[in-house]
């Protein structure tokens, strides 16, 4: 008798839908990601910095009007900064002098005035001591933070810049007529970025940035629900069999069997994990997308099979699940890259599809790992019908 | 009683018939990711976060004021603490992106500093990967804001002279003037942090440092986890044997009291010896816990104990999911997503800095954000009564709703 193997995707289909507590799962994958959605849109930033000043000056709403990676949160006394640096609650603070626009000036004129005594320019033409315009206070000073100092210095730079203008002219024409000097600084005016950016192998460049970090890690989350759907069902494949259930049923091609059984769970789960894929815009090339979630499904079926057949009995497949979840959220590229862990990446589908995204390199392992993937499981459920 | 007894001992009997594969699985997982540690990070002092972000310099960097700018950065520059420039093939620049050597690469066109001196600029292609790290992706790009910023500026004041000093005549050499004012603003550039005060550093000592945090956000995610692993004997279709038990006088407290004891038992004997073992491989590895060198022998034995309330927490969370899923499929996802949504919320995962005010403040009150902020006590040495309390609630509260669950089930099943 010939199996009819569509029948019975359809039946163990049934069988799963008909759980209320897969469907309450289908139902929550989504609602989950909403949450983190909702989440990773409020401000937020890798290192939260307090700003102070002590006079007036535009540089405060001028910094928090950046988009960036860091957060700047405004303060208006120096001691509520501090409180919330010693609470932790920031990561440093900056306290602008309240005679910011003058510590700039002082500054350049500083400068200039050091270089003309250099060359022996009319030395006393300027007059200036060198301005501490900002006090820098931290709990420890990170890479983060230094990064962030770049980005202070960014903000004050036009200032910078045209202070230096000014004093320049100064030396050599003696013009400061305000009107005429910001005429010549504004002549050529260009406020274009210098950059454009790339994703490492893709082909197009993008002129915005994305600074949704929180949201990044999800595809990453979502994949793996897909696979602990794969290692649920391959579960239920072990009890069915340790009860002698699937020895009572025609099964036809054992193999094809097995794969068909785990197929069910996975293809419901990746099927809206898809669709939330689409939904958040995790997906730049929808048949791309398409082609790496039917690879990711196969491989992760072969994969669960694997496992099982390693791992036979039901507890101890049962035990190994949360080990192995547990070394590829910390391997893969889910919520950080760690290089050091590069020979055990290659072992997990995971890996394939979030390195494929970005990587077209990655598409062609992939289609390598999925082949070395069913000829392993083929090989292995070989050896363990020989050894039984 | 007898029967409660009897009850206990078919309880433990039945927890710890999976307990000799979950231990070895976990013993063996825990050895792994410890040699893998020591392989990784042995000798290496400085914390991950104290590393400079390494770039690629990939392109036309013959040109004499480009190469005198990149040597500025690498040597001179305050910068090169926080960033490397790396000089390479565009081949290697790929590769080494894709596997997370370097985080990213700048590609400089032919002819960029003929471009920038006649004021045409052409654009730097900026290569990152989101894929091996979104963050410094992130920061890189941000960074590529700030010199945009510098140029632009810089360009405007030097045109802005050149076109002064034309206007007035008389100028020969504008040329020379144009030199000049660039080294001013070299000179701008590169002394820019006397701007700042020095920087204070006020070492705060309520805070833990990178290793110790990721530590801590490491084990409560793997406690946190662990439930998986008895997922194939505490997820059940059925209460049959509960209800007789509960028609027989046998209270539902006492039952539900029972399984979860037993189940804490066998959650408590696996979990202690990784406990113990992550400690030992952290500390034998070189890995720097900055907190851990003012420790003596007794400090590292309050901090195995201090895992207690947090296996008493999580198993009876684990234990309220067990009750609530009827299927493998769905029990595994409660635990999974319990675990990582719970972890991911509480900084177990990333900082807890890097969350919006919102999530900063309900951190604290949740299981795991509760657990970390309870570990961060015990590692700085303070008085974490108010937490360990706070987790015993916890437990309490898991404990009553398993009770409600198992009340309702047997209702529904009778």
């Amino acid at each position: 008798m010939k199996t009819d193997y569509i029948k019975l995707f359809r039946i163990f289909n049934k069988r799963l839908l008909r759980k209320p507590g897969f469907i309450i799962m289908l139902l929550l994958i989504p609602m989950v990601v909403l949450l983190l959605f909702v989440v990773s849109n409020n401000e937020s930033g890798i290192a939260r910095i307090a700003l102070v000043c002590e006079g007036k000056s535009d540089i405060i709403p001028k910094l928090m009007a950046k988009d960036s990676v860091f957060l700047y949160v405004g303060y208006n006394n120096k001691d509520d900064a501090l409180k919330e640096l010693n609470d932790n609650k920031v990561d440093a603070v900056w306290i602008f002098s309240g005679e910011f626009e003058k510590g700039i000036a002082d500054y350049t004129n500083h400068i200039v005035e050091e270089k003309a005594r250099e060359n022996d320019l009319s030395k006393n033409a300027l007059k200036g001591d060198k301005g501490k315009v900002v006090t820098v206070i931290e709990n420890e000073d990170t890479v983060l933070l230094k990064l962030a100092r770049l980005q202070l210095f960014g903000a004050m730079y036009s200032e910078l810049s045209y202070s230096l203008f000014k004093d320049y002219i100064y030396l050599k024409t003696k013009e400061d007529r305000e009107e005429i000097l910001e005429k010549y600084y504004r002549i050529y005016q260009k406020n274009n970025s210098l950059f454009k950016y790339r994703e490492n192998t893709a082909a197009n460049v993008e002129e915005k940035e994305e600074t949704q970090y929180l949201f990044a890690p999800v595809k990453g989350l979502l994949l793996m629900m897909v696979l602990l759907c794969g290692f649920s069902s391959t579960m239920f494949y072990t009890e069915d069999r340790e009860k002698g259930i699937i020895d009572r049923i025609p099964v036809g091609n054992k193999w094809v069997f097995e794969h068909i059984y785990i197929l069910t769970a996975l293809v419901d789960a990746s099927i809206v994990v898809f669709f939330v894929f689409l939904l958040y815009g995790q997906t730049e090339n929808v048949f791309g997308e398409v082609i790496l979630m039917l690879m990711y499904v196969i491989s992760c079926c072969c994969f669960c099979s694997i496992i099982r057949k390693i791992f036979p009995g039901l507890r101890s497949l049962g035990a190994f699940i949360p080990v192995i979840m547990i070394v590829m959220l910390v391997v893969c590229p889910v919520f950080v890259y760690v290089k050091e862990f590069r020979s055990l990446q290659v072992i997990f589908p995971p890996f394939y599809y979030l390195m494929a995204e970005n990587d077209r390199r990655y598409f062609m392992y992939f289609g390598i790992y999925l082949v070395v993937t069913i000829v392993v499981d083929v090989l292995v459920g070989l050896g363990s019908r020989c050894s039984s | 009683m007898r029967s409660l007894y009897v009850f206990f001992w078919l309880q433990l009997k039945r927890a710890f018939k999976v307990f000799p594969v979950v231990l070895i699985t976990a013993l063996i997982f825990t050895g792994c990711i410890l040699l893998l540690l020591c392989f990784g990070y042995r000798n290496n002092d400085k914390p991950k976060e104290d590393e400079p972000v390494i770039i690629g310099i990939v392109g036309e960097t013959d040109d004499k004021y480009l190469a005198a700018g990149l040597s500025a950065v690498r040597y001179f520059d305050s910068s090169r603490f926080a960033l490397k420039l790396v000089e390479m093939s565009e081949e290697e620049a790929k590769i080494q992106t894709g596997n997370g050597e370097i985080s990213g690469y700048a590609i400089i066109p032919e002819g960029f500093a003929a471009s920038i001196k006649t004021g045409e600029n052409k654009p730097v292609i900026l290569v990152t990967s989101k894929a091996v790290d979104n963050i410094v992706s992130l920061l890189v790009r941000d960074f590529a804001d700030s010199i945009s910023k510098y140029l632009n500026e810089t360009q405007s004041s030097i045109y802005g002279v050149e076109a002064y000093l034309k206007s007035l005549g008389g100028y020969e050499d504008v040329w020379k003037e144009i030199n000049d004012i660039n080294k001013y603003y070299v000179n701008l550039v590169l002394h820019r942090d006397e701007l700042y005060e020095p920087v204070v550093i006020v070492k705060n000592k309520a805070k833990l440092s990178a290793n110790a945090g990721f530590m801590c956000g490491f084990m409560i995610f793997m406690i946190a986890m662990f439930g998986i692993a008895y997922t194939s004997i505490y997820v059940r279709r059925s209460v049959a044997l509960n209800s007789v038990l509960a028609s027989g006088g046998l209270s539902i407290i006492f039952q539900v009291m029972a399984e979860y004891i037993a189940y804490l038992c066998a959650m408590f004997f696996c979990l202690m010896p990784m406990i113990v073992m992550i400690v030992l491989g952290v500390y034998g590895s070189g890995i720097s816990i900055y907190e851990w060198e003012r420790w003596f022998l007794e400090d590292y034995s309050y901090f195995i104990r201090g895992f207690i309330p947090l296996i008493i927490m999580f198993s009876a969370a684990q234990y309220l999911l067990f009750l609530v899923a009827d299927n493998y499929i769905f029990g595994i996802f409660l635990q999974f997503v319990f675990a990582v949504f719970f972890s991911y919320m509480g900084g177990c995962l990333y900082p807890i800095s890097f969350f919006p005010e919102v999530v900063r403040r309900i951190a604290g009150y949740q299981p795991c954000g509760l657990a970390y902020g309870y570990l961060a006590d015990i590692i700085l040495l303070n008085n974490g009564s108010g937490r360990f309390v706070g987790m015993l609630l916890y437990s309490l509260v898991f404990i009553v709703a398993s009770v409600c669950v198992m009340s309702r089930r047997i209702r529904n099943e009778n």
